[in-house]
């Protein structure tokens, strides 16, 4: 074939500017580190970056999520813990509480200490994250959720819990409504509540209530009622006598299924209650412990009642540090879901990483030797282009 | 004396040639030049007596060196190359405005839904609110912006095309006053008027493609690709451009007849003109429905999501997003009176392509703009029964005639609408509309769970329900029932259904409540944070995220494809040069050697006149003596 001079000529110079050209993208793959600035080089790849980049985005996002509620979360088991010790310094202070041989001067100092324990349960039970959101008021974060008034407590808070999300797929339950907490607590042994009927007259104390046959209770009140010092009749809620028996101080009774431990001597007339255990708030549980020891107690009676409200309330006290236990183990779990899905979270960030940087990250060493290679094929193409074009005939011509 | 002469001749001969060799060496580097070559030829010689003697030589012709089937394959490959450098320049703009970070959606889109994921943790936070709000800002931005660089380059497509159709017909008027004065001269037509219309034509090749045909007389005709004379003999068409009978904002190509220009089809022409058309119709008009078809997914189901829940002032969510309704347009041709005014429908049955609607012997029918492929439409036309096109409804006003078009373009330009509605940080729905309580003397352990509104229209008159249990298996809905339970089943009421988690003793009771203000509830904005990955397009089968990713990937291969066709192409047309320069190129050693060759001919001859000079004197001496 015919080679005319323009065509070297074009021929060589398209070389080195193509040779050019390709230095030019290796360069500034080397430059940015990044082989994929245009999704024409690789479309396929480019859109499954694009994906892959907005799932790390969300990581992120959820890593911020599980600290704020990691930190809710860490601040409830505190609170939790808290309300837990307050219930166990009440515990101390009912069993001090419950000697007989207590001044009054003793149990006011009592008193007065349990005074200061329902404070502080209401402190623990009004507590936020530090960022001005409840930790107890379920979805109304904004509002203190519990208020005292002459002993009665009001929630301004609803049953609401959110759920975060932490990882994809995986969502994690926010704080406790302080309804779940502190209002809804089963009280007596969580199953059955025994009580001394307020009116009685002896001097019988109830000190334990439990279910012995559950498949015998189904859960109806039932009422042993004393007929005589050492005789009782077992009643239904309509007032039927179920059976009877007879008692001695210090007897378990068993009433269709639980059995109640009774001491003292109990009058004619006198009335232990059986139900299925209520939910009595904490709140509640502490007043009326208070109440009782700061009541004053001259008779028999008033003093078996007495001791009967603090025996019920060691009961609810014990029942209610169950529950907070219970919540906090819940609360662990949940913290320890927080921990797996930062796990979750770092092996998929770390492989969609790895695929990522596979279809964008420049390899180094590849890209430098191809600029050897690239840079060796321009000189080639220039001296090439020297050597063609000093050579002509023109220069022969002397 | 025959000497003198055949010495004179081959000295005449030789000159030529020289100058000959002279031209080439001068024009090597012109574009379009054809090398030239002086054709010897021996005069015609004597009889003397039985024998010849020859006389000489003469310049039989100046031969130019071509050849038309390599001019035919160039005009070819010029069309092409014109047509796919227009094609794969554009198309890489569009796919950089798409893959760059500064310039995509993907950053921007991440970022909101970032923000929408920072409510659900802290649903009351107004900092995290007005996040959202901002982001959203930015994202709406930057689908704005990215529409309006779309419809920057239709504009420019215009321009550019206005552009090549008048340089289009300037090189076709000057190809046909070259056709004039070619066929003028007849046989003595001199090489450089033919290497002026061959380039020419070439040129006009690169514009509108183009085909030969050589008349007798020496003329050339000159078709556009798609058959469309523009140059005949001495007469040259004017091409124009007129604008698009839908839409006044787009041109079309056209030639300018008798009756005035008459709208070509776009496979008509190629080169640059069809690169551009081909551009507009089969790369920019689907990304901008696309683009455009995305933000109307997003903005219609992000605002579906803020409506099923309650902002911070426990109002019902108000839309985040306001994006334009499809456009409508009418031809100008149009007879009837008629008006279409459309809405989003079904945003998973929206596909985006651009249509044209006709009416018809009554009846109204759809096709696809760009292929005239049939679209299935339902409904009627009147408000209660839309008509139904591709997830876009229809009501049609006033009377249409037969034969009235209308052209629907869905999704595209409803990116460049795409505005934040919102201002008030209170207003984001994070909350979900319906709240569950369980009494505080509850003994079961059942509480209430999945609490969903089942009808948006019937909750907004909901004033709260409470459900007692009267034992395990019964229930009263506000004293109303008993209804019987079976654990596992959900609740119903009126707009409402709610499951049980544990089991209810007799007494239990729960309440339901409209979500009051101020509620830190994230039900709702959990939803909207997964919005992203939830199926919404095509039917509810790809979700937002997926189908950004399926645009850049689209848009990405559309380049590629451009670029890789551009390349083959560029070989193929350096290859046809390669064969025209071996044909018509100057090569100077080979004119160096011509130089050598003619020069040394020429001292010869030379050399002959003065041995002739010298045998006359010789004769002249002889004599004198």
């Amino acid at each position: 074939m015919r080679i005319s001079t323009a065509q070297l000529h074009a021929q060589g110079l398209a070389g080195m500017l193509g040779r050019q050209q390709e230095i030019a993208r290796t360069q500034q793959e080397l430059i940015t580190g990044n082989k994929l600035t245009r999704a024409a080089q690789d479309p396929a790849g480019a859109a499954s970056a694009q994906r892959i980049d907005h799932a790390l985005a969300s990581l992120e996002q959820f890593e911020r999520n599980s600290g704020l509620v990691e930190h809710r979360l860490r601040l409830q088991e505190g609170a939790l813990g808290d309300a837990g010790d307050t219930l166990t310094r009440a515990r101390e202070l009912a069993l001090q509480g419950n000697n007989a041989s207590l001044s009054d001067g003793d149990r006011t100092m009592l008193v007065a200490e349990l005074k200061a324990l329902q404070a502080q349960m209401l402190g623990v039970a009004n507590r936020d994250d530090g960022n001005g959101r409840q930790l107890f008021a379920g979805s109304r974060d904004g509002v203190t959720p519990f208020a005292l008034s002459g002993g009665n407590v009001s929630y301004a808070g609803d049953d609401g819990q959110n759920q975060v999300d932490i990882a994809p797929g995986l969502a994690v339950a926010d704080t406790d409504s302080g309804s779940e907490v502190f209002l809804r607590v089963r009280a007596g042994t969580g199953e059955v509540r025994g009580a001394a009927d307020p009116a009685n007259t002896g001097r019988a104390v109830l000190q334990a209530t439990s279910v012995t046959d559950s498949a015998q209770w189904n859960g109806a009140a039932l009422r042993l009622e004393f007929t005589g010092p050492d005789t009782y009749d077992v009643l239904d809620a309509g007032g039927a006598v179920l059976s009877n028996g007879t008692f001695e101080n210090g007897d378990s009774i068993d009433v269709g299924g639980v059995t109640l431990r009774i001491t003292g001597e109990p009058a004619a007339g006198d009335g232990f209650d059986v139900q299925r255990a209520p939910n009595q708030d904490v709140f509640t549980t502490l007043q009326r412990l208070t109440d009782a020891m700061s009541a004053p107690a001259t008779t028999d009676a008033e003093r078996a009642r007495r001791d009967n409200i603090i025996s019920e309330s060691l009961a609810d006290i014990s029942s209610a540090q169950d529950h907070l236990l219970r919540l906090r183990a819940d609360t662990g779990a949940r913290l320890s879901a927080v921990d797996a899905a930062a796990d979750t979270r770092e092996a998929g960030e770390v492989s969609m990483s790895d695929t990522l940087s596979s279809l964008r990250d420049v390899d180094f060493a590849e890209a430098a030797s191809k600029l050897t290679l690239q840079l060796t094929a321009l000189e080639a193409a220039q001296s090439t282009m020297m050597r063609v074009q000093g050579l002509s005939l023109f220069d022969r011509l002397r | 004396m025959t000497m003198l002469s055949t010495g004179s001749s081959a000295l005449l001969a030789f000159q030529r040639a020289l100058g000959t060799v002279g031209n080439n060496v001068a024009n090597a580097a012109t574009p379009g030049y054809s090398r030239q070559r002086v054709e010897l030829a021996t005069r015609p010689g004597q009889g003397v007596g039985a024998s010849h003697i020859g006389t000489g030589v003469d310049v039989a012709k100046l031969q130019r060196l071509a050849d038309s089937l390599v001019f035919a394959r160039q005009v070819d490959s010029s069309s092409e190359l014109g047509r796919l450098q227009q094609l794969s320049s554009l198309s890489g703009r569009i796919d950089g405005l798409v893959s760059d970070t500064a310039t995509g959606l993907s950053a921007p889109w991440s970022g909101f839904f970032g923000a929408v994921e920072g409510v659900v943790a802290e649903p009351t936070s107004t900092v995290a609110r007005s996040q959202v709000l901002a982001s959203a800002e930015q994202l709406a931005a930057r689908w704005r912006s990215m529409d309006q660089s779309l419809a920057g380059m239709e504009t420019e497509t215009n321009e550019r095309m206005t552009a090549q159709v008048g340089e289009a017909n300037r090189i076709a008027s000057e190809i046909a006053n070259l056709n004039r004065d070619i066929v003028a001269a007849g046989s003595n037509a001199t090489p450089e008027l033919l290497d002026q219309r061959d380039m020419r034509v070439q040129q006009l090749a690169g514009l509108v493609g183009g085909e030969t045909v050589m008349q007798g007389d020496g003329a050339m005709n000159v078709f556009t690709a798609g058959g469309q004379a523009m140059v005949l003999g001495n007469r040259a068409m004017t091409l124009s451009t007129v604008t698009d009978p839908f839409r006044p904002d787009r041109l079309q190509l056209a030639l300018d007849g008798p009756n005035g220009p008459v709208q070509l089809p776009p496979s008509s022409v190629s080169g640059e003109v069809g690169g551009l058309l081909e551009f507009r119709n089969r790369v920019l008009d689907p990304a901008r429905a696309e683009v455009g078809r995305l933000a109307v997914a997003f903005a219609q189901s992000f605002n579906a999501g803020q409506n099923a829940g309650v902002d911070y002032n426990g109002q019902p969510g108000a839309d985040l997003f306001a994006i334009p309704p499809p456009k409508v347009d009418r031809h100008a041709g149009n007879t009837g009176g008629a008006t279409l005014t459309a809405a989003f429908g079904d945003t998973g049955a929206l596909k985006g392509h651009d249509l044209t609607l006709r009416f018809d012997g009554g009846a109204w029918s759809a096709t696809r703009a760009g292929t005239g492929e049939p679209v299935a439409m339902t409904g009627s036309g009147t408000a209660a029964d839309p008509l139904v096109v591709d997830g876009v409804e229809l009501v049609v006003g006033g009377a249409p005639a037969n034969g009235d078009r209308f052209s629907l373009r869905p999704t595209s330009g409803a990116a460049s609408g795409l505005q934040v509605a919102l201002t008030d940080p209170a207003g984001i729905a994070a909350a979900s509309p319906l709240q569950t309580a369980a009494d505080s003397g509850n003994l079961g352990d059942a509480s209430l769970g999945g609490a969903r509104v089942t009808d948006p229209a019937a909750f907004a008159g909901f004033g709260g329900a409470t459900i007692e249990f009267i034992d395990a298996g019964q229930y009263t809905v506000d004293g109303a029932g008993p209804y019987p339970y079976t654990a596992g089943t959900s609740i119903t009421g009126a707009s409402w259904s709610v499951q049980l988690d544990g089991a209810p003793v007799a007494g239990d009771s729960f309440t339901l409540s409209p979500t009051p203000a101020r509620s830190s509830d994230n039900g709702n904005a959990r939803t909207l944070a997964g919005l992203d990955t939830s199926g919404v397009l095509n039917g509810g089968t790809v979700g937002l995220t997926e189908g950004l990713a399926q645009f850049t990937g689209r848009v990405g291969s559309d380049a590629r494809h451009a670029e890789m066709t551009l390349e083959a192409q560029s070989a193929i047309d350096a290859q046809v040069t390669a064969e025209r320069e071996s044909v018509s190129g100057v090569n100077l050693d080979e004119e160096a050697a011509d130089l050598l060759r003619y020069q040394q001919a020429y001292q010869a001859a030379a050399q002959v006149i003065a041995t002739a000079d010298t045998l006359f004197q010789s004769l002249l001496g002889a004599v004198r003596r």
